[in-house]
């Protein structure tokens, strides 16, 4: 099948109006964000049903082309990234809430659904969606089950797989089945909770029943001001250590300060090494005592100051603030370069002295915006597209910051996903056993790997174990050049 | 292959193996199929070595924690060794201040919560049997309790494992660390797989800290409808109660000792006092909107002595003097279609004149049911059971699942053990085709025969 016959059959299914095959059109949907790794797709469709979603998947599986589902194309390790030759099923305009179930505290959405929406729609009666990603007035409840999102309140409520209770899913065949439903505990292997955070690699998500939460009766919302890194990282640790929950737990650093404050004039100290943003929630009843506590703590470790959010729409501000930091770091340099990563909690000193020693050594500008509480690390490091050299540094550096986590006990990615960005970091954290029996879930779903192919698995076999794991640079260099 | 050579092999690879007399044999028989041979590796290396062994040879392996759940699932197709996790009981790494620990599976839920409670932390997972129970066989069987409610089942707990494959080969999943998406998240698919895609060895766990305060109000209502209203009305309140259950009148009697035709709705806080007294207060305000004036409130010990009631009665530990052993059954709904299960088994069983405890964990649409009469049930009886299951678990499945989690192998051969997958039998033989392609582990005790 050439590619007019293919642009054809799927017109057939879907309407000419919802398959774009004009390459100045396709040119939208080269990358997601992360904007360094491009390919532009054959063609993209717009289904508006699970039985459409179906249909084109039967089709391209006939066929044997490969595919990827995109939502909003918020992803910042290139989870949507096309496949060579690849169609791209975008689910945006599936966006509907199908179903709200106060009562049984669900609701049943169609995967294009915005994040952010389903929270809007159930919070005038006091309920929402827990995972909240910075990016979720954009991105969608699909592309959020996909890469098994999180935010900075999951620190208390749990991620994505923890609020799913069940997935449509159109298989890489384009047969149509739920795992999981409305119910909890289905029989047999938890196939939703193998498919939630599998980036799109076993399956199209086309509707889901997800849990609602009830909204907290209070908040305290704070910012402590720190003079030293060292000090705020010491403050995040002493919190959890004291048995103190609380549902959001951030750091920013003098650097992601400046960007911030410059963007949206909240009010931050631009003096500050550090600040965090702790918030409290539960009931009235005994929120002070906890919120005494961590001032307690925050005053052990030589907090300079510690400001409470007077109401709501201040509280709403610091949120944004925090939300649209990244945008924020644009104004420092021509690109930036978000990294994902994570140690254990106790270990973040450690780790910022890493990335400050980094910054040091690559002359880097690197700023820091983070989920301190769970520690889930972001640096964000300003670079200049236009300078090959400097172009490379960064992935140097991302990667020794990486490779950092991983000797402290943690991980590569805690919300963005392997995708294609760090497809070649895998064998830091997995042996080649522990990869084969990823790989032995992804034929069982897809054995002809079709849905998402390259991503998730190391391309570089034979460097599994040699310890020469790094970011994909080639591709990068050649991106940007 | 004769029994010599497989003793000689599993001499050679696990310290202290001796065969065992034909008595002990017995013992470990499951659903009545004997095995030639008990090992207890003391080491996740001798485990996986044990299980390269048999997997070469052709033996089958059944996993084995307490025991306590051994008459779980369909009977085996084959059993020739039986492998217990015993001497796997370590707490290998508590660290407090990130709230997370690494376990070996073998060890007991008592041992587990005694030893991460001396620093102050807990796994807040508490199923049935919780004492002898081994944390392995709770995550093998997913089994969860009142906690559930707030806390998740252990599939919100677990964010790492090391498992032995059916090859003998040792595989990582997940991470030490409380968030991670680095892979697929394999924690999920071994976790309630009863051991036929992996033996988990070790885990790590995310923990809580121990609140300071518990308390628990139990309120009287008159019928099924009532309860499950004022149910809802909590859930919809800002109480955020940590468990919220729903007790027939059988299993209300053993709560309060008082028998009666009265259900209850039993609704625990745990926190800070502050929080704790609070949330009473509000409780019994709601209790009271629901039309009942009869509430009680339960803290100290008695707080203790009822909890560990609501965990031990789903599993049938808890009957009358007299009574059983019963047949226990689960299902998992909708909070909305609890309800109506109550009211089928209430009238099945008194159809039956048969002895009938429910426990409900609402908020999640988990219902426990216990049948029971005095002594054991006899051949006649398998009639009007079977009929009565098959009731329950046809109004379960239009929305969820139903299981029959203990009963004897005559009426377990009548009605299944697991239900319907719901057009996902193929992925599932897959799985298991794939990630045990000689049918090494457990095999034909999973859905579906896997």
């Amino acid at each position: 099948m050439n590619k007019d016959q293919l642009v054809e059959r799927l017109a057939a299914v879907l309407g000419r109006e919802n398959v774009i095959d004009a390459p100045d059109q396709l040119i939208v949907y080269e990358c997601d964000g992360l904007t360094i790794d491009r390919n532009v797709p054959h063609a993209v469709v717009y289904p508006t049903t699970t039985e459409d979603v179906a249909a084109v998947v039967r089709i391209l599986h006939e066929a044997r082309i490969p595919f990827v589902a995109r939502g909003a194309g918020t992803g910042l390790s290139g989870g949507s990234l096309p496949p060579d030759g690849g169609v791209m099923i975008a689910l945006t305009k599936m966006n509907r809430i199908v179903e709200v179930d106060f009562r049984n505290q669900r609701a049943l959405v169609e995967a294009g659904v915005v994040n952010l929406h389903l929270s809007k729609e159930t919070g005038k009666q006091g309920y929402h969606f827990v995972p909240d990603p910075s990016s979720q007035y954009a991105c969608t409840i699909g592309g959020n089950i996909a890469e098994n999102s999180g935010g900075p309140h999951t620190l208390k409520y749990g991620v994505t797989t923890n609020h799913t209770l069940g997935v449509e899913v159109v298989l890489p065949d384009g047969r149509i089945t739920w795992f999981g439903g409305k119910a909890e505990d289905a029989v047999g292997y938890d196939l939703r909770g193998l498919l939630i955070g599998s980036e799109g690699m076993l399956g199209i998500v086309t509707r889901a029943w997800v849990k609602l939460t009830r909204l907290p009766q209070a908040w305290r919302t704070f910012l402590v001001v720190f003079d030293q890194v060292e000090d705020a990282s010491r403050a995040v640790a002493g919190v959890v250590a004291r048995g103190i929950v609380p549902s959001a737990l951030e750091m920013i650093d003098r650097v992601a300060i400046g960007a911030i404050e410059a963007a949206y004039h909240f009010g931050f100290p631009l003096d500050a090494e550090a600040v965090l943003i702790i918030e409290l929630e539960g009931h009235e009843a005994g929120l002070d005592t906890q919120a005494g506590a961590v001032a307690e703590v925050c005053r052990e470790n030589r907090a300079r100051d510690i400001r409470t959010a007077e109401d709501d729409k201040e509280r709403a501000l610091l949120w944004m603030s925090r939300k649209r930091a990244f945008g924020a770091m644009g104004r420092l340099s021509p690109s930036y370069y978000v990294q994902d990563g994570v140690v254990p909690r106790t270990k973040i000193p450690d780790i910022m002295r890493v990335i400050q020693e980094t910054a040091g050594k690559y002359e880097l500008l690197i700023g820091n915006v983070f989920h301190a509480g769970d520690g889930n690390i972001h640096p964000c490091i300003a670079y200049d597209d236009r300078d090959e050299e400097q172009a490379r540094k960064t992935v140097e550096a991302s990667n020794e910051i990486l490779r950092a986590c991983v000797d402290l006990g943690g991980s590569i990615t805690g919300e963005h996903g392997i995708g294609y960005e760090k497809v070649d970091l895998m064998p830091l954290i997995f042996n080649e056993t522990d990869i084969e029996a990823m790989e032995t879930v992804k034929t069982v779903f897809d054995e002809e790997n079709l849905s998402n192919p390259g991503k998730m698995f190391p391309t570089n076999r034979s460097c599994i174990g040699c310890g020469t794991a790094e970011l994909k640079y080639t591709n990068r260099q050649a991106a940007l050049l | 292959m004769p029994d010599e050579v497989l003793h000689s092999r599993l001499g050679s690879l696990v310290d202290g193996y001796g065969p065992a007399t034909p008595e002990a044999l017995a013992s470990h028989a499951v659903e009545g199929v004997v095995p030639s041979a008990v090992v207890a590796p003391g080491s996740v290396e001798s485990l996986a070595a044990t299980v390269q062994m048999a997997s070469e040879l052709g033996y089958a392996v059944i996993p084995r924690g307490g025991g306590t759940r051994m008459d779980f699932g369909l009977p085996p197709s084959r059993a020739d060794i039986v492998v217990s996790l015993e001497r796997l009981n370590r707490i290998v790494a508590h660290e407090p201040a990130d709230q997370t620990a690494t376990v070996e599976a073998g060890i007991t839920m008592a041992g587990l919560q005694a030893g991460l409670g001396k620093r102050g932390q807990y796994l807040p997972l508490d199923p049935p049997h919780g004492d002898a129970g081994t944390l392995g066989g709770v995550l093998a069987t997913n089994a969860s309790g009142v906690l559930r409610t707030s806390f998740g089942t252990a599939r919100d707990l677990v964010i790492g494992a090391r498992v032995v494959q059916a090859d003998g080969t040792v595989v990582r999943s997940g991470g030490q660390v409380v968030k991670n998406v680095a892979g697929y998240d394999l924690n999920k698919m071994y976790i309630g797989s009863l051991g036929t895609l992996g033996i988990l060895a070790e885990v790590n766990l995310k923990l809580q800290p121990l609140p300071a305060a518990g308390r628990l109000l139990i309120g009287t209502m008159a019928g099924i409808g009532e309860a499950a209203e004022c149910a809802f009305r909590i859930m919809d309140s800002e109480v955020m109660p940590s468990f919220l259950e729903v007790a027939s009148p059988a299993t209300r009697a053993l709560l309060t000792g008082e028998a009666d035709h009265d259900f209850a709705v039993v609704a625990g806080m745990i926190g800070t006092d502050e929080t704790v007294d609070w949330q009473a207060g509000e409780c019994e305000r709601l209790f009271r909107d629901s039309g009942t004036d009869a509430v009680i409130h339960v803290d100290g010990d008695g707080y203790d002595r009822v909890l560990e009631a609501l965990r031990a009665y789903p599993g049938g530990g808890l009957l009358p003097p007299g009574m059983g052993p019963g047949v226990t059954c689960r299902a998992g709904v909708t909070p909305d279609g609890v309800e109506a299960l109550f009211r089928l088994a209430n009238e099945g069983c008194r159809r039956l004149s048969i002895g009938c405890g429910l426990l409900s964990h609402f908020a999640s649409g988990h219902v426990a049911f216990v049948f029971y009469r005095d002594g054991t049930f006899r051949d006649s009886d398998y009639d009007g059971l079977a009929s009565l299951i098959e009731d329950l678990r046809s109004a379960s499945e239009e929305q969820g699942a139903f299981v029959v989690e203990h009963a004897p192998a005559a009426l377990k051969e009548r009605v299944g053990v697991w239900g319907s997958t719901r057009g996902n039998r193929h992925i599932m033989e897959m799985l298991k085709n794939r990630f045990d392609p000689k049918g090494t582990l457990n095999p034909g005790r999973f859905v579906d025969g896997i």
